[in-house]
């Protein structure tokens, strides 16, 4: 067999994933139920008024994204601890970065599709103005969903096999995320509200820094990690 | 590929770099504190922190004082003591 | 402070500490003897910092928070970075000696950090009127404990040594790495700046003091490291079924 190059299997990961994903879409599912609840109960714990929900919409919409991820995020290398998988990838003529590279973009994409699912939902709970700036809020989500898939496929790998790992990868992985949290937030808020001292541009670099730089700190660790698995 | 992450690491710097700056102020700085009455310092001599407490001299607050160094030292004895605790049985050195 | 200082003084520690764990000679004396000398730094740490020192002229007398609460976040600073290079040192070449190393450091740092976390929260109270506020490196303190927490926590769950030296060395990468992001990102999400201080915007007494203070809180990380660094070491060698590295060879401790 003819070995392929490191972005075509990296491809071919990726969509290994998204044919196993596609064939109960048992994940996709889940997610998008936990965070249409996490969504509801903000609102229910915040109180009816549409002003204060209105203002923090960004807000409870990142923390729901953030918590789906982390059940997501656990599921992506569960599946492949069960039957030895990801040994049996490591073993494959695939250099495992791009098993990494395949894995992220994996990830990403399963969590933009629960964004995009929770914009109207969004629309609906919390009132925002979805036509404010549409293109910039479908960029800020995308890059938010890299920059969570980043570090989360390196911490997920590492805590399938540890013990307590429902506990592990949230306790590992939220202090990293706390300024791609504070950049997709403000830079949501941007993208939905009026922004007169034009910050959104400033946010979306952050944005842009912290999912390269998590890119490529994940690209030379994940070797490592798969090393063990 | 090495080259390409390079190029990567590099550009997260370079915009980490552009938003270190820091960004045109964005709110007025709170209003300029009325120089404190008692001494007034023309250089702003004075460590972190103080710039918010612009209403003049901070008066007492020993208990504080006497917290956070009691703190420091109770801290250092109990680390060493969970040290000694712990310490290796003799036969495994 | 020049910016190269802390790399000088990180290098010094380093150096101490490798002396210590190479040179069995000095093993049985010099930890007591750093110890008792940070002890009695510590007695004229209070001494100096609570009467000598003239007192702050803003903050008047709780500005003297400042001589003990610097220097832990600095040993904090300094630990987590030894921690990082040791991490780096271990991926490039497995070794049980920076594995151990690496543990101690996360730990000794875990603790300064958490010291200096709630004397900055002692501290805020009287000059900022609330326990906690969202100053950019209060937070980015807490978030780097946070981090260091979920490392040793790693460490605790993962039973198989040469798993846990490896997936603790990356997760030590990926936390370090998020610093200065977070830094950033705090300081410019909370537009209200402030000054960094440094000694050229301090007293003259003041700097002796704070530097008093960062060397009495240096000879405790020494020795706290150097011997939470032979428990690690212990640990390691009594659980014997230690597997085999690539490349076996004589320990040096």
């Amino acid at each position: 067999m003819k070995r392929p190059s490191l972005l075509g299997a990296a491809w071919l990961v990726l969509k290994k994933d998204w044919q196993i994903e596609w064939r109960t879409r048992a994940r996709l599912t889940a997610i998008i139920f936990f965070s249409l609840a996490t969504l509801l109960l903000f609102s229910f714990a915040m109180g009816p008024d549409i002003v204060t929900l209105r203002a923090h919409a960004p807000g409870y919409l990142w923390l729901g994204l953030l918590f789906a991820s982390v059940l997501s995020l656990g599921e992506s290398f569960r599946v492949e601890a069960e039957n030895q998988a990801l040994t049996g990838l490591v073993l494959t003529p695939v250099e495992p970065r791009a098993i990494f590279i395949g894995k992220v973009l994996g990830n990403a994409s399963l969590l933009f599709v629960l964004s995009l699912v929770l914009l109207p939902v969004a629309v609906a709970l919390y009132d925002v103005d979805l036509g404010r700036d549409p293109l910039s809020l479908v960029l800020v989500l995308f890059l938010g969903c890299v920059g969570i898939s980043a570090p989360g496929t390196v911490y997920s790998a590492i805590s399938a096999n540890a013990r307590a790992r429902d506990v592990m990868l949230p306790l590992l992985l939220f202090p990293v995320l706390v300024p791609l949290l504070l950049a997709a937030v403000s830079a949501t808020k941007f993208t939905l509200q009026p922004d007169p001292q034009e910050q959104l541009g400033s946010w979306l670099k952050l944005l842009t820094a912290f999912d390269l730089i998590y890119l490529s700190v994940g690209f030379l660790l994940f070797p490592k990690v798969a090393e063990e698995d | 590929m090495k080259a390409a992450l390079a190029v990567a690491l590099l550009l997260g710097s370079v915009a980490l770099a552009d938003i270190a700056k820091p960004p045109p102020a964005e709110t007025p700085p709170p209003a300029e504190q009325p120089a404190p009455p008692p001494a007034p310092a023309p250089a702003a001599k004075h460590p972190e922190g103080v710039e918010k407490a612009y209403a003049g001299v901070i008066q007492g607050g020993w208990e504080y004082v006497y917290a956070a160094y009691g703190l420091g030292t109770a801290g250092v004895l109990a680390y060493a003591v969970s040290l000694f605790v712990r310490r290796p049985k003799k036969s495994a050195a | 402070m020049t910016p190269i200082l802390p790399l000088v003084v990180l290098a010094l520690v380093v150096a101490a500490i490798v002396g210590h764990v190479a040179v069995p000679a000095v093993r049985p004396w010099a930890w007591k003897a750093v110890g008792a000398l940070g002890a009695a730094m510590l007695v004229s740490l209070w001494y100096f910092g609570l009467y000598w020192a003239p007192p702050e002229q803003f903050m008047s007398d709780v500005g003297r928070i400042l001589y003990v609460h610097v220097p832990h976040v600095w040993m904090a600073l300094l630990a987590f970075t030894l921690n990082v290079g040791c991490a780096v040192a271990y991926l490039m070449k497995k070794s049980w000696v920076t594995d151990a190393l690496a543990e101690s450091a996360a730990e000794v740092g875990v603790y300064f950090g958490a010291v200096g976390v709630m004397m900055g929260s002692i501290w805020a109270r009287p000059t900022w009127g609330v326990w906690w506020d969202w100053d950019p490196r209060l937070i980015s303190t807490t978030v780097m404990l946070l981090a260091y927490v979920g490392y040793l926590a790693l460490r605790s769950f993962t039973e198989d040594p040469e798993r846990r030296a490896t997936w603790s060395a990356a997760a030590a990468i990926l936390s370090y790495v998020s610093l200065p992001i977070v830094w950033f990102s705090v300081r410019w999400w909370n537009s209200l700046h402030q000054v960094q201080s440094n000694p050229s915007t301090v007293d003259k007494p003041m700097v002796a003091v704070l530097r008093w203070g960062a060397v009495t809180m240096l000879c405790f990380l020494f020795v706290f490291i150097v011997k939470r660094y032979e428990i690690a070491r212990s640990r390691q060698t009594a659980a014997m079924e230690l597997p085999p590295l690539e490349a076996p060879r004589a320990e040096v401790a």
